[in-house]
This record gives C-alpha cells, structure tokens and sequence, in this order.
C-alpha cells in the first residue's frame, strides 16, 4: 500500500514540477511579448511581422500545454489533501510533495534574483535623467520573468504554510526544508558580501583619485556602481529574509537548534569569510612589506593610499560578517544545552581545518626564510647577486606567509587545545578531526624529513666523492636544511601532543571512569498484531527528536512484572561478595535469576 | 440491527488562489493574442535626410531583395568599398537559413557634425518549437556613416556585409 502511494506521489509531483516550469516560461514570454508590444519595442525596422508570429507561437504554446498539465495533476495532488481524506497529513508531510514545493520555491528564488538584478541595474544606469529606451528595454526584458516567477514563489510558499500549519514537518521532510533556506542563504549571502567589497572598492579609488562618485559612461548611463548596488540591494533582500525567517525558526525549535544542517551553513560561510579577510589583509601585509624593503608593489597609476584601502576594505567588509556569525554560533553554544555529536564534529572539523591551512602557511613561510638566511650565511648563489628590490619581494612573501600562518595556526590551535585539556576534554581529544590533522602533521613532517634528508645526504656523499663545493650547491642545500629544521620541530611537536592524548586516554581508563549512557525507555507492548509494530515503531521514530534510535526486540511471553524486576535489579548496587562457605546453609538457597530478555 | 452508512466525505473548499491563477493564464493568453493581432503596425518610415532613416531604407532594401538599391545605399569614400558584385553575393547569403525570423531596430543614433553612427540591435528567432531550449538571441551591428551632399551614406558596414 506504501508502494503504491510512493509510486503516485513520485508521478504526480514530477509532472507538476515539469509542467509548472513550462508553464511559467510560457507565461514570461508571452508577458514580456505584450510589454515589448506596449513598449512600442517590437517593431521591426522593415515592417516584418513574423517575428511576432514565431513569439507568440511558441509561447502561447508552452503556456497552454504546460497550464493544462499542470493544473490537471496540481488539483489531483491538492483533492487528497482534503481533512477528511484518509491519508491527507501522511500526503501534506511526505518528502515528495515537500519536495516538489521546494524544489519549485528556490527555482522560483533563482529565477527571481535574476530577473530583480539586472532590472535595478538597467534603472540606475539610465540615471535620474531616464534614458527611455534603455528604461524600456530592462523593464521589458527583465519585469515579466520577475511577476511570473514571483507570483510561482508566493503560491507555494503559501502552500507549504498551509501544509506546516496542518501537519508540521518531521525529519526528511523538515531537513528538505531546511537545504532550501540554507542554499539560498549561503547563495545571497556570498553574493551580498562580494558585492558590498567591490562597491567599497570602487567609491575608495574614486575618492583617492578625486574623481566624481557617480560618473556616466559616454551613453550617458550611471555605470560603474550600478551592478554592485543592484546586486546589494537584491542578494541583500533575499538574505535578510530568509535568514530572520530561519532565526525565527531557531529561536522557537529545539529541532532547528540541533540540526546538523545549520553548523555545516555556519560553519562553511565562516571559512569563506576567514579565507576572503585573511587573504585581503595577507595581500595588504605583503604589499607593505614590499614597499618597506624597496620594492615597488604599485600597479600604475595607482597610489599608495588606493592601493593600500582596497584589502583593507574588502578584509572590513568578510569580517564584519565573519563576526557577525562568529556572534550566531556564540549564541547557540551559550544556551546551555549540550551540543549534540554531529554539530559538535562539524565544529572540530572547520577549526581543525582552518589550523591545518595556517599550519602549512607557517611551515612554508618558516622554511622559506630559513632557506633565504641559511643561503645568505653560506654566500649561497640565491642571494649572492640579488638586487635590493628582489631581496625585498623574497623577504615579504616569507614574511607574509609565515605572520599569516603563525596567526591562524595560532589562534585555531590555541582554542582546540584549551578545549582538549579542559573539564569535557576526552571527547575533543578522542575527536576523530583532531587524529586525521595529527596524523597529517606527522605525515607532512616525515615525509619533508624523508625527502630533505634524502637531498643532505646526496650532497654530502657527491662532496665526499671529490665533487667542488660551489654556491650553487651550497644554495641547493639550503632548502633541504631548512626544512629539516622546520619540519623536525613541527614533527616533534606534534608527536608530543599525540602522546599526550594517548596518555591522558590510557589515565581516564585506569580510573574506572564509568562510560557515558544515553537514557534508555522500555515500552512493552502486548495484545497488537506484529505485523504492524515495524510501522508502529516508525511513527514513533518520526516523532522523536534527531539522534533517538527505537530497537524492536521480540520478547516472547515476557510480562511487565519480569521486565520490571530486571529492571530494578539491573538499577539495584552491586552487592558485597560473600565470604567463601564450603556449604550454604539450609534455607539460605534462593535463586534469583532474572527472566532472560532476547 | 444497526445501519451505518457512510458519509460522503466533505469536499476542500476551492482554492481561490489556484482559480485565480487559471484565470490569470487565460487572460494572459487572451490579452497576448490581442494584443498581437491589434498593436502590430507596420514601422513608421523614418525621414530619409537622417542616419536612421537611411540604415531603415539600406535594410528594407536588403528584405526586398534589392541588392543594387541597397548597393547604392554606401558612400564612394568608403574604406575598402566592396564591389557591385562581391556586396550582392555577400548581401544575398545573409538571408539566413530557413526558420529562422529576426526583428531589426534601431537602438542609438549619435550624430557629430557630418558623421554619425547607428547602432542596430537584431533579434534572432529559431523556428525549431517551444521545447528546444532558448530560441531567440540579440545582437548588434554598427554603421558608421557621413553626409555628403546633404544625403547620408554608409561609410562602415557591419560583420557580414
């Protein structure tokens, strides 16, 4: 019986999708058809209608088609909905229908957003003036496919209100839920925060280099802000809809606070937003150092002050928003729940992440500088004849890389560490991010032992061997010393915090420590016809929060009196051992035995 | 004994939304089909002494398969004039393949003293059914033209004349 509504779900709901995006793109063309023609922007120079023709034609014809189909198999799915229909909440909350509702519903965004964009930007780049055509041809161009897909978005999000209104969402169903207000934030978000540096960008060299804010081109058409702004005001609107929506939604649900989806969001943006800031300000860092040391960094025409604001203010704007949601998750760890497995693993991931990146930053930086002054130390050919300019572009990428590094690593390690050697520390140490990045700092540092090893000691046998000891050799044992420094200590280091871990696991052994249990309860259910518990115990399932399991054991003839002394036996301390007898008295034999429990 | 009968189960109330939408369909494709029989005019003839109306008349000439008509349309200082020959083979090829429909306009006119430049904006539309993806594009062409005696003549011609 499942089956057989899994199989008309997956029909009805597959040819709705289908034949709503026909009929929504009929509908666009034929609306942006009668705009263009009320626009006066269809006629033809020569007087040739069949332009026309063919514009109507074709999509009149996915209008008709696709309204057809659609509406036909939309009012077979809605009919079942009805309260008194057997089956109506199973149908409003099964994974296909959410799933055809939001699969429709970020179409739907996407097509909006890019219809939205690109109509602000023709309007602000025709100015206050309004160059008319070009008014027209956005308007025209752009406004159907924005009516359209925006009236398709408000009717099934009204649906799906109707739907979480009678039935709420549970599991997979809620989970769909959430990819879709995630994707689109993610989405708008990244567009908002690119959008708002490239502005800052611009409206700086146009005040560095005293030129007017807002310039026309030669058309006389606002151009160079109008797309960052366009795209401000658009992925910002769709932003800061969907995210308080979400917020709302958190605030108000346990479930939503414990979704594994939210910190894989939370914690994706946030690496966006690092990587973009750090790389901004690495880049500015480098640029100044270069410029100290004598080289020329400026690209022409471009002054220190212009050139030194644009990574500062994209590095302003990601990390605006990087504290932001820094203060988002602050805000859930401070709620006093305990954080749930999968969230918590998420979290270790992206910290252990981010310290593995700044721990190659370090380690490349460190050992590039160490090259750099061993080969000066040993008049290696590298740096014998470097001019003071080339000295300065190596210096400050070393430098760079390894204040960057040092940084990140830094931070991100301090902040592990603090958590592994705290009050809850074994299940940060015991965490599975935290062995992948040791065992990958080992590996990196045997494997740059074995190979800078390797190189020493191919040198040394071709020296021993008679061969001359020229700079160029001496600067091709610069590298491999350098890099048995760095990676040696790094190794040492990391090995000794494995180690530690070890030790400190093998001590909370020894203690006895009891093991962690999750709190169990044991229904017993007698009387019903077996072969409906499988069913039973899903819809039970369904209604339990994320991370509960239902075990079915059949339990034969068991009684609750016998589940109930198993039970407070189980619960009841262990007694004392007796002292050795060679006989129990008589009438002291008594057998306990708890009932067996398959 | 005991009768029951069932009930017959209530019917959901229409969706007004949905019945709206329908209607809306309807009335888009009424209004369309309007709209298309009605507001289609045949385009204005622009004056003849402007940029404009001479690129209008150069392609009216080319529909009309008036090659040498359309020949005299280009200016003798034009840069590497093509000849009689060479422009109506060239000019003859552009006819496009079969299904293929476009709509021609003018999208800016700029006039410097005894030159100017229009630029044409060509929709293209494939005749090839609403099911295969998108069927239309836009592209543009340039003409740069000079007054000589009063009477302006194309001295640049687009890609592919």
């Amino acid at each position: 019986m499942a089956a057989m509504h899994v199989a008309r779900r997956v029909y009805l709901y597959l040819v709705s999708y289908i034949s709503l995006l026909v009929l929504l793109t009929g509908a666009a063309q034929l609306l942006r058809l009668v705009l263009e023609l009320g626009l006066g922007l269809a006629d033809d120079l020569r007087g040739d209608a069949s332009s026309l023709r063919e514009a109507f034609s074709s999509a009149g014809a996915l209008l008709v088609v696709g309204g057809v189909v659609w509406s036909l198999h939309w009012w077979g799915a809605q009919r079942t909905l009805a309260p008194a229909q057997p089956g109506a909440l199973d149908e409003r909350r099964s994974v296909l229908r959410q799933g055809l509702i939001y699969a429709v519903l970020l179409t739907a965004a996407w097509q909006v957003a890019s219809a939205l964009q690109p109509l602000l930007q023709g309007l602000i780049e025709a100015g206050p003036a309004g160059d008319s055509t070009h008014v027209r041809q956005a308007v025209s161009g752009t406004l159907p496919q924005l009516l359209i897909y925006g009236l398709a978005w408000a009717y099934y999000w009204r649906v799906q209100a109707a739907d979480a209104r009678a039935a709420p969402a549970r599991r997979r169903a809620a989970t769909l839920r959430r990819w879709y207000f995630y994707l689109v934030n993610a989405a708008a978000l990244s567009a908002l925060m690119f959008a708002l540096a490239e502005l800052a960008r611009t409206l700086w060299e146009r005040l560095t280099t005293l030129a007017p804010l807002i310039s026309s081109d030669t058309t006389g058409r606002f151009v160079p802000i109008a797309a960052s702004v366009a795209t401000i005001l658009t992925a910002g609107a769709g932003w800061a809809w969907h995210w308080t929506w979400v917020q709302r939604q958190t605030r108000a649900s346990a479930a939503e606070q414990q979704s594994v989806l939210r910190p894989v969001y939370l914690y994706v943006m946030l690496f966006q937003m690092i990587t973009v800031a750090l790389s901004s300000l690495a880049g500015f860092l480098h640029d100044g150092l270069r410029l100290l040391l004598g080289s020329n960094p400026l690209a022409s025409g471009d002054s220190l002050l212009t050139a030194a604001g644009r990574p500062l203010l994209t590095a302003a704007v990601y990390g605006v928003f990087w504290a932001y949601h820094g203060q988002v998750i602050r805000g859930a760890a401070g709620r006093g729940q305990a954080e749930p497995p999968r969230p918590a693993a998420i979290r270790r991931l992206y910290h252990h992440l981010v310290a593995a990146i700044g721990l190659a930053l370090l380690a490349g930086g460190g050992t590039d500088l160490l090259r750099l002054l061993f080969d000066l130390g040993l008049r290696g050919a590298a740096t014998t004849d470097l001019s003071r300019a080339a000295w300065g572009d190596q210096i400050s990428l070393c430098a760079t890389l390894l204040s960057v590094g040092a940084l990140v690593w830094g931070g991100q390690w301090a902040r592990l560490q603090q958590a592994a050697w705290g009050a809850d520390g074994a299940d940060e140490r015991q965490a599975l991010s935290r062995r992948i990045y040791l065992y990958l700092a080992l590996f990196a540092g045997v494997i740059t032992l074995l190979i800078s090893s390797g190189l020493l000691l191919y040198e040394a046998f071709r020296a021993a061997l008679g061969e001359p000891i020229t700079p160029t050799v001496l600067s091709a044992l610069t590298w491999p010393l350098a890099a048995e420094l760095t990676a040696g200590v790094l190794l040492a280091y990391h090995l000794r915090t494995l180690r530690g871990d070890g030790r400190a696991r093998t001590a909370g052994a020894g203690t006895g420590a009891a093991p962690v249990r999750a709190e169990a309860l044991l229904i017993l259910v007698r009387g019903a016809e077996p072969p409906i518990w499988p069913a039973a115990a899903a819809a039970l399932a369904s209604s339990l929060p994320l991370g509960s399991d239902v075990t079915l054991l059949p339990a034969g003839s068991v009684t609750p009196g016998e589940v109930r002394a198993w039970l407070a036996a189980r619960a009841a301390p262990a007694p004392a051992p007796e002292p050795l007898r060679t006989e129990p008295p008589l009438g002291d034999r008594v057998a306990v035995s708890a009932p067996p429990i398959p | 004994m005991q009768t029951h009968t069932a009930a017959p189960a209530p019917r959901a109330a229409p969706d007004r939304f949905l019945i709206g939408i329908l209607i809306g369909i309807a009335t888009l494709l009424v209004v369309a089909a309007g709209s298309v029989a009605l507001l289609q005019r045949p385009a204005p003839l622009l004056p003849a002494g402007t940029p404009s109306g001479t690129i209008q008349r150069f392609y009216q000439a080319l529909e009309q398969h008036d090659y040498d008509g359309a020949f005299g349309f280009l200016s003798d200082q034009m840069e590497q004039k093509p000849t009689r020959a060479a422009f109506v083979h060239s000019a003859s090829a552009q006819g496009g393949p079969d299904g293929r429909a476009e709509r021609i306009r003018i999208d800016r006119e700029q006039v410097t003293a005894e030159t100017a430049i229009v630029i044409v904006q060509i929709t293209h539309f494939y005749r090839s059914g609403p099911f295969t993806g998108s069927s239309e594009w836009t592209d543009t062409q340039t003409f740069q033209l000079q007054q000589d005696a009063g009477i302006w003549r194309i001295t640049t011609l687009p890609y592919p004349y």
